[in-house]
């Protein structure tokens, strides 16, 4: 059997040399999960034999040169909240309606298959991407391949262990406060939230109409732009979608960042309990942007806080106008944390939901300005490595909340890649969080990549998961 | 009972939800959380005049995702 290749551009190169084919790739990672899966609880639904048949068909097309980029061949894991035909769609819970999204595929997923991608099947999520696991209901508990007695991060759970495991070489997450930052962040993956419109959310289970985002979570930077220029672009079924063009992401990626303008921001973000760990990694993160060639200077983020609220009153209220029949009859069959965070939305007033509107245009307004003198902002993706299932069960998520700094960039709409920095000292992967102008994904791209041609930290593997088959 | 209590109680009521004892203490314990978040909305001076991040669509393009 070939040697396994980490990374979309790894795998693509050998795909098209002749090293690999992609049944043989596709065979790998499924005989993976086959064997790991029980243990890190990545997928809800293996798609094997479809799988196989579509890389039989990218190897046939490639043969006989059709090339349709760099997805075409590779292994992908989707979200159980996005529907794919080749099984059902759960949201991971007992209330969705198992009629919705039947036998029918999202719009990216269709972006997917249109390029080639082999869709293994459906990964985890928390239930409806909100809340936490809960351990009596009847779904897999997701895993962290780092430690697995440690929460992966969610709730593109399944998606952020799945890459970090080898079972697929990118997975598709979506984002309403967090969700494809923090499993990317806790389980040392790149993972990159874009622009508010700029991938078609419909056909996804929502959580916050006007906060989610679907984007992609992949090994490294180079693999998030590949994925995000096959998933960007209009369609008219999401009444939110812009109908910008899509720019070729990959030829933007040239490696240096001489003149390159970067915000650090510290305040809010290393706060007093923060692991010190996390600290030096950060640091020593800015250090390599600086010897890249950035132009570095910190600042604070204009109304952190403020935006943070609204966006956790946006969520709720509108989670709440979803989920309110089926919370009223069908209580227990929510999720603890799912039913406990979404009725707070009934506690907010119509007043409130539009307060937090306005605030979210003068947070917009105001980081714009920022966004004038600098082309990315970084910040610690958290304070914290993964956290353990017991602190996650006695705190919930609110223990967590002070901790994980993604939620402001739900609540402007611009976009947010993350990458892997270093290591606490129990071995849980930590993270650096870029962040830039609305539809500039180029420029955090450009920031990534070359931040991790300087540095590995994109390509280790977690023992647990490695075997010979792994190339580090 | 407290106010808190009360309040909580009542808007839970009034969505239709019907949380066993043990979580209405946990709503009720993160309340004054979520006031306080929605109360730091109110303090926003730039807000005082700005318009929210709504669009409402007189012609809207009706299109099935599936």
């Amino acid at each position: 059997m070939p040697d396994l290749p980490l990374t979309i551009r790894q795998a693509a190169a050998a795909l098209r040399s002749g090293a690999l084919t992609s049944v043989e790739l596709t065979s790998i990672v499924l005989e993976r999960a086959q064997r790991l899966d029980d243990k890190l609880g990545s997928y809800l639904t293996r798609f094997d034999e479809q799988a196989l048949a579509t890389a039989a068909t990218a190897d046939a097309e490639l043969a006989a040169g059709v090339d349709k980029g760099p997805l075409q061949g590779i292994p992908v894991g989707v979200k159980d909240i996005l529907p794919a035909h080749e099984g059902p769609t759960t949201a991971q819970s007992l209330v969705l309606d198992p009629a919705w999204g039947k036998d029918k595929d999202a719009p990216i997923v269709r972006r997917l298959r249109a390029a080639g991608a082999v869709i293994t099947g459906k990964t985890t999520t928390m239930e409806f991407a909100i809340g936490m696991p809960d351990p009596t209901k009847p779904f897999p508990l997701p895993r962290n391949p780092w430690n697995l007695d440690t929460w992966p991060g969610g709730s593109s759970s399944g998606t952020g262990s799945g890459v970090a495991a080898g079972f697929f070489l990118a997975g598709i997450g979506t984002d309403t406060g967090g969700s494809i930052r923090i499993p990317a962040a806790f389980c040392g993956v790149s993972g990159l939230m874009p622009t508010f419109s700029r991938v078609p959310k419909s056909g996804c289970a929502p959580l916050g109409y006007s906060l989610d985002h679907i984007g992609p979570l992949a090994r490294s930077a180079w693999d998030c732009a590949a994925m995000l220029g096959v998933l960007a672009g209009y369609d008219a079924s999401d009444p939110s979608c812009t109908n910008r063009p899509v720019p070729d992401y990959l030829a933007a990626l040239a490696g240096s960042l001489a003149g390159t303008r970067v915000a650090v921001v510290r305040q809010d973000h290393l706060v007093e309990d923060t692991a010190p760990e996390v600290v030096a990694c950060f640091e020593e993160s800015i250090a390599v942007l600086g010897d890249l060639g950035a132009v570095v200077e910190e600042v604070t983020l204009p109304y952190y806080q403020e935006i943070v609220a609204a966006s956790m009153v946006t969520m709720v209220a509108e989670a709440c106008a979803y989920h309110r029949n089926d919370l009223a009859s069908r209580w227990e069959d929510y999720f603890r944390e799912t039913r406990d965070l979404v009725c707070w939305g009934a506690l907010v007033s119509g007043a409130d939901y539009v307060q937090a509107q306005r605030v979210r245009r003068v947070g917009q307004q105001a980081l714009a300005e920022l966004l004038g003198g600098f082309d990315v902002i970084v910040t610690p993706t958290a304070s914290v490595g993964a956290p353990t299932y017991e602190a996650v069960d006695r705190d919930g998520i609110l223990g967590l909340m002070g901790r994980l700094h993604t939620t402001y960039w739900d609540g402007v709409g611009n976009p947010a890649l993350v990458v892997p920095i270093g290591f606490d000292a129990t071995g849980l992967p930590l993270s650096m969080q870029i962040a830039g102008r609305p539809f500039d994904e180029v420029s955090l791209l450009r920031v990534g990549d070359a931040y991790q041609q300087a540095t590995d930290w994109h390509l280790r593997v977690p023992a647990w998961a490695a075997d010979p088959a792994v190339v580090a | 009972m407290t106010d808190d209590d009360q309040v909580v109680r009542g808007l839970l009521a009034t969505a239709g939800f019907q949380p066993p004892t043990e979580e209405i203490a946990r709503i009720v314990d993160a309340y004054p959380m979520i006031r306080g978040m929605v109360d730091s909305l109110y303090a926003v001076e730039a807000a005082r005049y700005e318009s929210p991040a709504l669009i409402f669509e007189p012609e809207p393009t009706f299109a099935d995702w599936a």
